[in-house]
Parts: C-alpha cells; sequence; structure tokens
C-alpha cells in the first residue's frame, strides 16, 4: 500500500511539472507565433491597428505577466478548455482532438495490442525452440522487417498496393464521400482503409517485442528455478509459461505500458504516409503551423497518456511480481 | 504563402519508381463514352480534413466558399484589368468618393433578391467586427451607405488603389449575416451566395458543389458539378495521384512535373505556372555595407539572378525584371529604354569595378576589406523552403568569388517572419506582392509608412527603404483617377527602383497549376491568360464562366 501512495505523489509531481513545462516551452521559443498568425490572416491589403487587436484577443493572444497567464492555464486546463486552434479556427482545440482521437486510438490501439501479444508469443515460442530452423527463420525475419525505416517501407506498400495493383486505397480514414457514423458500410469502409497502415505498423513493430522476449525468456530458462522446476518433472508446458514467461514477461509489460501511453500521440509517420485523420497528423500540423494552443493541447494528452500508462504498469508490476509487494516497493 | 513549399516530404525514389511502373491509367478508362465525368479539383489542402467552415472571410475557410460568394467587380490579378460583377458600374465622384451601381435581377441562392442594401451591410459588418477587415478596408473608408441601387462608400483620405480591396470583398446577404451573432467565429455551414454554384454535399474528407440553376449568368457556366477530394498530406501520395489522372486540376508543387505528370498523357495533360509577383532579396538598409547604393548595384551585377531561377528555383520561376513588375503582364507599364539603360546582368567585372570604387579592397587572404574589416554578413531563409535555401547558397558563392563572405542560416519560418518585420537581419528572401498593377508592389516595398525603426514590427517595407519622394509619388498615385500620369508615376518608380536598388527583384513566384484538357476545355494558359488559376476568390468567378466540356 505505502508503495502505491507513493507511486500516486510520484504521479502528482510529475504531472505537475510536465503540465509547467509545457506552459512554458512554447513561451521561451524563438519567434512570435501571433504574428505569424498574422501574417495568415492577414488579406492583400494592410490589416488596420484595430483588426491586430481584434484577431489577437479573439485567438487569445495576452500580454499578461507569465504568472498571470500561467494561473489562467491551469484554470482553463481544469474546464477542459485547452483555447481555440490557430490552424483550424474557430474551431476549439478540444473539438479538433475529439475529432482525431477516435481514429488514433482504434488505429494504433489495436495494434499496439496485437503487436504486443503476437510478438510476445513469438519470442516465447522462439526461445523454447531456440536453436532449431523456425526459431532463426523467424527471428532473423523480424529482426530484419522491423529494421526498415519506416518512412520508405510505408512508400513502397503504397506504391505497390495502393498504386501498381490498386487493391487498397492511398490515403485517407474511409471512403471521401461517406459521413462519419455507426453503419455498416462506413465500418467497413474504415476497416478497409486501416488495412494498409495497420499492416506497415505490425510488420515494423512486430521485431521489437518477439527480440526482447525471445531474449528474455532464454535468461529465465537459464535460472536456477526453472533447473529446478525440470528436475521436479513438471510438464514442459507448465515450465515454459508459468515458470519462465511469467518472469520474462516483466520488462516487456512495462514496455507494453508505455506504448500505450504514446498511443495518444498517434503515429505521426503512419499517419502522414496514409493521410490518416488521427492525432498524428494533427499533432504535425500544429506543429508546421507554429500552433500553440493545439500543440500544447496536444502534449498535454500526450503527457496524462503517458504518465497514467507508467502508473497502471506499475500496479500491474504488483500484481504479477510478489517480489515488490513483500519488498515493500524497493525493488 | 503556404501553399507553395510541399516539397517537406518529397521522397526522390517515388519519382523515379512511378515512371518505370505506370504505363496504363486507371481513371481515363473508367469513364462511359458519352458522358462527361464530374470535374474533380485538388486544390483545397483540408490538413487533413476539412472543417465544416464556409465562411468567406475566415483564412480557414474551405476553399468551396469562393465558388459561392461573388465580389462586386473582377480584377484581373496579372494586369488589373476589370470586369463587372456584382455592380454593373462604378464612379469616382471625387478622390475621397466611390459609387458603385449594382446589377439588378440577381437573387440569392435562397431566392431573395441581391440588392445594394446587401452591400452596405457587408462592409459595415467589416467595420463593426474589425478581425474581419483583414484587408484594411476601414482603414481608409469613413462611411458606406446604399442608395437606392447604388451604394455610395466615402473615404476618410484619398486613396484610389483601395478600389481594388473594396470591390474584391465577397459580399453576403444581409437576410441571413444580419442574424448572426458573432460573424468572426461564424462557420457559415449552409452557405447562402450569389455565385455561380451551391453546396451539394460534405463531408470532411470530400465535398461537391453543383451548379445554380438560378446564377445570374447560368448560361455562361457549364460544368455542372465539382469533387473537391482533400488534397493528401504526403506530397508523394499527390503525386502519385497526380500520375494516375485523378484530378482534372491541380495546384500541387512537383520537382519535377514533366516526368511524373505530362509524359504520361502529353495529349491531354498540360501545366501552366502562371507567374505572381517577384520575390526579392531583401538587404538591411540601416546597416552598412547596405546602406551604400553603389554596394547594392554592385549586387545586382554580383548575384547570378538567372542561375538562381534556372537552378534554384528548377526553371519554374522565371528570372524577375529589375524594375519589379509582373512581365509580361505588365509589358504596358515597362519603359524599355530605362531597362537597357541601366542594362542589369550577371557581371562579376562590373560588379568587382563598382566594388573597387568604394574603395573596397581584397587583402592578402582574398577577402573584401571594408572600413570595420573583412565584409561578411548572414543571410537568412526559411527552414524547408528547399528552393530558397539552394538560392541562398548560389548567392554565398557568387559573393565568396569577390571576397564578401556570407553564412546562411535557416531559421524557423516564424523567425523569419519576425525578424524581418523588426529589421534583425542582414539579408534574405521574401515574396514580393502581386496583384493588378504595380502600385501595390511599389507601395508595399518602398512606402515609409510601410516601414518602422530597426526593433519595431514594419509592416511590409523590411529592408527599410525611405525616400520622401518615393513617398510624395505614391501618394500622388493614390489621389490620380487618370490612367495617363499613373503611368508616368509607375515609371519614375521604376527608375528608383533602377537607380537604388532598394530590392533585388530574383524570380516570379509561381501558381502551381496543372491541367487535364481530356473532358474540360477552356483552361488559361500562357497564349489565353484570362485568370490566374489561384482557385481562390476572385479569379474562380472569371474561370468557370470560361470552363466547359469538351
Amino acid at each position: 500500500m505505502r508503495y502505491l501512495v507513493r507511486r500516486g505523489i510520484m504521479l502528482l509531481l510529475t504531472l505537475w511539472s510536465a503540465i509547467t513545462l509545457n506552459f512554458l516551452l512554447p513561451r521561451m521559443m524563438p519567434g512570435n507565433p501571433a504574428e505569424v498568425m498574422l501574417a495568415k490572416f492577414k488579406g492583400k491589403g494592410n490589416m488596420g491597428p484595430q483588426a491586430i487587436h481584434a484577431i489577437k484577443v479573439m485567438l487569445g493572444i495576452s500580454n499578461e505577466s507569465l504568472f498571470k497567464q500561467y494561473l489562467q492555464y491551469w484554470q482553463e486546463i481544469f474546464h477542459w478548455n485547452f483555447g481555440v486552434s490557430y490552424t483550424y479556427f474557430p474551431f476549439s482545440v478540444t473539438h479538433m482532438i475529439d475529432q482525431a482521437l477516435p481514429w488514433t486510438l482504434t488505429l494504433i490501439g489495436v495494434t499496439t495490442v496485437l503487436s504486443f501479444v503476437i510478438g510476445t508469443l513469438l519470442g516465447i515460442w522462439a526461445a523454447w525452440t531456440r536453436g532449431s530452423l523456425l526459431d532463426s527463420v523467424v527471428t532473423s525475419v523480424l529482426t530484419f522487417t522491423s529494421s526498415f525505416p519506416y518512412f520508405w517501407f510505408a512508400m513502397i506498400v503504397v506504391f505497390l498496393l495502393a498504386f501498381v495493383t490498386n487493391v487498397f486505397p492511398n490515403s485517407g480514414g474511409y471512403g471521401s464521400q461517406m459521413s462519419p457514423g455507426f453503419n455498416l458500410s462506413f465500418i467497413a469502409s474504415a476497416v478497409y482503409h486501416s488495412i494498409l497502415p495497420a499492416v506497415t505498423i505490425l510488420v515494423s513493430s512486430l521485431g521489437g517485442w518477439q527480440l526482447q522476449m525471445r531474449n528474455n525468456m532464454i535468461s529465465a530458462l537459464n535460472e536456477d528455478y526453472v533447473v529446478l522446476a525440470r528436475a521436479k518433472g513438471l510438464p514442459e508446458r507448465v515450465l515454459a509459461i508459468s515458470y519462465a514467461a511469467r518472469n520474462a514477461i516483466l520488462p516487456n509489460m512495462t514496455g507494453f505500458a508505455m506504448s500505450l501511453g504514446f498511443v495518444v500521440s498517434g503515429a505521426i509517420l503512419v499517419e502522414l504516409v496514409f493521410s490518416y485523420p488521427g492525432m498524428g497528423t494533427l499533432l504535425y500540423n500544429a506543429v508546421s503551423n507554429e500552433d500553440y494552443p493545439l500543440m500544447q493541447g496536444i502534449f498535454l494528452m500526450i503527457v496524462i497518456g503517458v504518465v497514467m500508462a507508467n502508473f497502471v504498469a506499475d500496479i500491474v508490476n504488483v500484481a504479477l511480481d510478489p517480489r515488490i509487494r513483500r519488498g515493500g516497493g524497493d525493488s | 504563402m503556404n501553399t507553395r513549399r510541399m516539397a517537406l516530404f518529397a521522397l526522390p525514389l517515388i519519382g523515379s519508381l512511378t515512371l518505370a511502373a505506370c504505363g496504363s491509367q486507371g481513371a481515363t478508362s473508367t469513364a462511359a463514352s458519352g458522358s462527361t465525368p464530374p470535374m474533380v479539383l485538388s486544390v483545397d489542402p483540408g490538413s487533413p480534413l476539412y472543417t465544416d467552415n464556409w465562411n468567406p472571410f475566415s483564412p480557414n475557410a474551405v476553399w468551396g466558399q469562393a465558388w459561392i460568394y461573388e465580389t462586386l467587380y473582377y480584377i484581373d490579378a496579372q494586369n488589373g484589368h476589370q470586369t463587372p460583377w456584382l455592380a454593373t458600374s462604378y464612379k469616382w465622384n471625387s478622390p475621397t468618393q466611390l459609387t458603385f451601381t449594382i446589377r439588378p435581377g440577381v437573387q440569392w441562392s435562397n431566392g431573395t433578391p441581391f440588392t445594394a442594401n446587401d452591400v452596405a451591410f457587408t462592409f459595415n459588418m467589416l467595420n463593426k467586427f474589425p478581425a474581419l477587415d483583414t484587408n484594411g478596408v476601414w482603414t481608409v473608408l469613413k462611411s458606406v451607405a446604399a442608395k437606392g441601387n447604388t451604394v455610395v462608400f466615402d473615404f476618410k483620405t484619398p486613396d484610389v488603389p483601395a478600389f481594388t480591396y473594396i470591390a474584391e470583398t465577397p459580399i453576403v446577404p444581409e437576410s441571413i449575416w444580419s442574424k448572426v451573432k458573432n460573424p468572426v467565429t461564424y462557420t457559415d455551414p449552409h452557405p447562402v451566395g450569389t455565385g455561380a454554384y451551391l453546396e451539394k454535399s460534405y463531408t470532411p474528407q470530400e465535398f461537391v458543389l453543383v451548379k445554380n440553376p438560378h446564377y445570374w449568368q447560368a448560361s455562361k457556366v457549364k460544368v455542372q458539378t465539382i469533387d473537391f477530394p482533400v488534397v493528401s498530406e504526403n506530397a508523394n501520395t499527390v503525386w502519385l495521384n497526380l500520375s494516375e489522372g485523378k484530378y482534372t486540376a491541380a495546384n500541387a508543387f512537383a520537382p519535377n512535373i514533366q516526368k511524373i505528370y505530362i509524359s504520361k498523357d502529353p495529349k491531354y495533360r498540360h501545366i501552366w505556372f502562371a507567374p505572381s509577383g517577384a520575390s526579392n532579396l531583401l538587404m538591411n538598409l540601416t546597416k552598412y555595407p547596405f546602406n551604400n547604393v553603389t554596394f547594392r548595384q554592385a549586387m545586382a551585377y554580383a548575384i547570378n539572378r538567372p542561375k538562381v531561377s534556372s537552378k534554384g528555383e528548377y526553371g519554374y520561376e522565371p528570372l524577375a525584371s529589375m524594375t519589379g513588375l509582373t512581365l509580361p503582364a505588365n509589358n504596358a507599364y515597362l519603359d524599355k529604354s530605362l531597362v537597357a539603360q541601366y542594362n542589369y546582368h550577371y557581371d562579376p567585372a562590373k560588379a568587382a569595378q563598382l566594388l573597387s570604387s568604394m574603395g573596397l579592397k581584397k587583402n592578402s587572404q582574398g577577402l573584401l576589406v571594408g572600413p570595420n574589416g573583412p565584409i561578411s554578413f548572414t543571410m537568412i531563409v526559411p527552414t524547408g523552403f528547399s528552393d530558397w535555401i539552394e538560392d541562398a547558397a548560389i548567392i554565398q558563392s557568387n559573393l565568396k568569388a569577390l571576397g564578401i563572405t556570407v553564412n546562411v542560416q535557416t531559421p524557423s519560418v516564424s523567425t523569419w517572419v519576425s525578424d524581418m518585420q523588426t529589421g534583425t537581419f542582414d539579408m534574405t528572401l521574401n515574396f514580393g506582392l502581386n496583384q493588378y498593377n504595380p502600385y501595390f508592389y511599389y507601395e508595399s516595398d518602398l512606402a515609409t509608412s510601410n516601414s518602422a525603426p530597426i526593433g519595431q514590427d514594419a509592416t511590409s517595407n523590411y529592408e527599410r527603404y525611405s525616400n520622401q519622394n518615393v513617398d510624395n509619388l505614391l501618394n500622388e498615385y493614390a489621389q490620380s483617377t487618370s490612367a495617363t500620369q499613373q503611368k508616368q508615376i509607375i515609371d519614375q518608380l521604376e527608375q528608383v527602383m533602377l537607380q537604388q536598388v532598394p530590392v533585388i527583384p530574383m524570380f516570379y513566384a509561381a501558381n502551381w497549376n496543372e491541367y487535364d484538357n481530356r473532358y474540360y476545355v477552356g483552361w488559361p494558359d500562357a497564349s489565353n491568360p484570362y485568370v490566374t488559376p489561384t482557385y481562390a476568390l476572385p479569379d474562380v468567378e472569371m474561370e468557370f464562366t470560361h470552363l466547359k466540356p469538351r
């Protein structure tokens, strides 16, 4: 219990410092985003001072002291209000994130879980049959695919499957004539559009999980308790799953929790290559347009996602690893 | 200014792969003979989805609103030719009073008649909500009032060129917009306009416009349906789609358009990258050595401008006239004898001679030395503008040959913009203003009123040029309604450009524009430049009364 309380305090401290950094960083950047924004709003003629003032007010660009802005910033966060996006004005940051988040959660969430489960199982299996022909083939193929530069690989896939053979669409989250909604044709179209991005993510990420699990498992198999269990005559399957894999999976679990936290940020390269309407594209647009309110909103989501995932990983570790429970959390 | 650079994710690989692999086209085979497929325009980037915003005053509105709202006059951005549109005529009663006569018989798409009151309402709304007034018409206007079928504009100060901004303001219906509480944040989800098209359907990835059957010049509009699929974030995907022939027209940048687009179907596929305003090399005129006219003239000879245009800009952006005039559209203004007299061209020997006439000499290391040591300065170009960075490298090597050291830096776009505004730079490249006639270019770049002391924001005269004579000429122009007098003033400003070299015009920025005339004809091109294909207001008004099915 003490362990969890301590972790909880750490969580709050991390959140506070991350949110404060999130507030400070854009304000420390060189250049003036307000001027860039005005340049964007400017027509062909020269705006009058009233117009410039009105636009600044409308975008929430303030000349208040930093401390006052900081207090306001906290107030807004508690109201889940991140201001208006510069790039998508008059739409708010919350509106843009609401639109993008479901796409990313579905595509990146599902592929992250799939990649972890398949990769880990393949790792266990490869370690169990280590040295066999299958192990060397699977492991070396996965090592090879996971070292592809993602952008290059995805473009090749688009080129072959969406251009030369035209089997899959080359971009978008769903058929362009459709309106998002819960009906069969829309869902079918969304799934169809997600196949290429999902496959490319899987191919490039499976190897990491598999390799790590295989290595952990192999070192676990050499531990004394496994030798003892084998000497006791336990069935091979119990030995592999309950003894070796249960201990070998601990580092992988932490990694998995971290990557679940990062799901919120989307996968920028994936989403850019496929023009997928998710958080990665949104973040890319926010950064390239110097849209600070939108960037801050997205970074906040990422911070919360990662910090929470870490916290959950700690709890899961307690459940999986009795040593942490008994040791009072010092391990 | 952000539509032109799409090469961030340019993979040279795809360009060459497409070459090898596509023999047959997907889209061309699907069309049944006899029926014309809808026009597909790949122009609105969405990024990555559209937001349902049709407010014609919003900088983030979908481009489709340009087909729905109209302006009082259509003015050709290249040469300033005027065509009456929602107004039938206009008259300057004095340099401070302008009257438009409104076209009779025009209807809003909801059936209510279009009147002078709508025009007056639109302008007064811009006054009430200054954030909408992005062209600053109310910096010179005093009042706008409807009188019968005319609208009278009273000015605070004489400003004849402001006609252009007034004439190009989209007009909205009073019956609808007067009920809108805050037109600044209004997204206008079901736009009602006077224009040639109506919104037929909208999804975040595509919107479709259909012809407005009650349009006031419906007989001229021949294109029935226009699809606007969202333009992919990934330039490579855009190039694949272009190469496949998925678009009737597009405004994409591609480094090798001949290979990836035209060569796939040379009979029908064409490009016309209409030249727009000259991009300028800016020098900070408050600093040594740029405050010396002879040094600036030497720069004009020292820099290989033809090479910058042909290599740095892939040859897409032609060499600009040293007068800054947009040619050939502004040929009528060009004083050829003046140009011949100054005869600027790439001539390092002449540049060296000018520099030595200033008393600058090379030292033993080959560096040109001034009173404060070797001459060296920094040139900034925004990061990601790969063509400009290449241009800067050419300039750097040209000047190195003369013993001048140039450090090229690539700050972020926002740093670049604010450095220019506050005047904290030595040398940079910047877009010039292109519109209607040379006055706007000269006014924005040379007027003292658009400058500011170093450290404060200048409006557009970033190099900080200031010349009482030029200011007087610009003022005279703004008060003149006589074309002959205006031309004389422009001639004198050309002389200032050539003699003083306040900026060095480098090349004309291009309007990327690819089109396929298999099904639709009547596109503007170099031999018939009746409009600049920008796919924005007011150019679409004109373009879509000319396009028709083959």
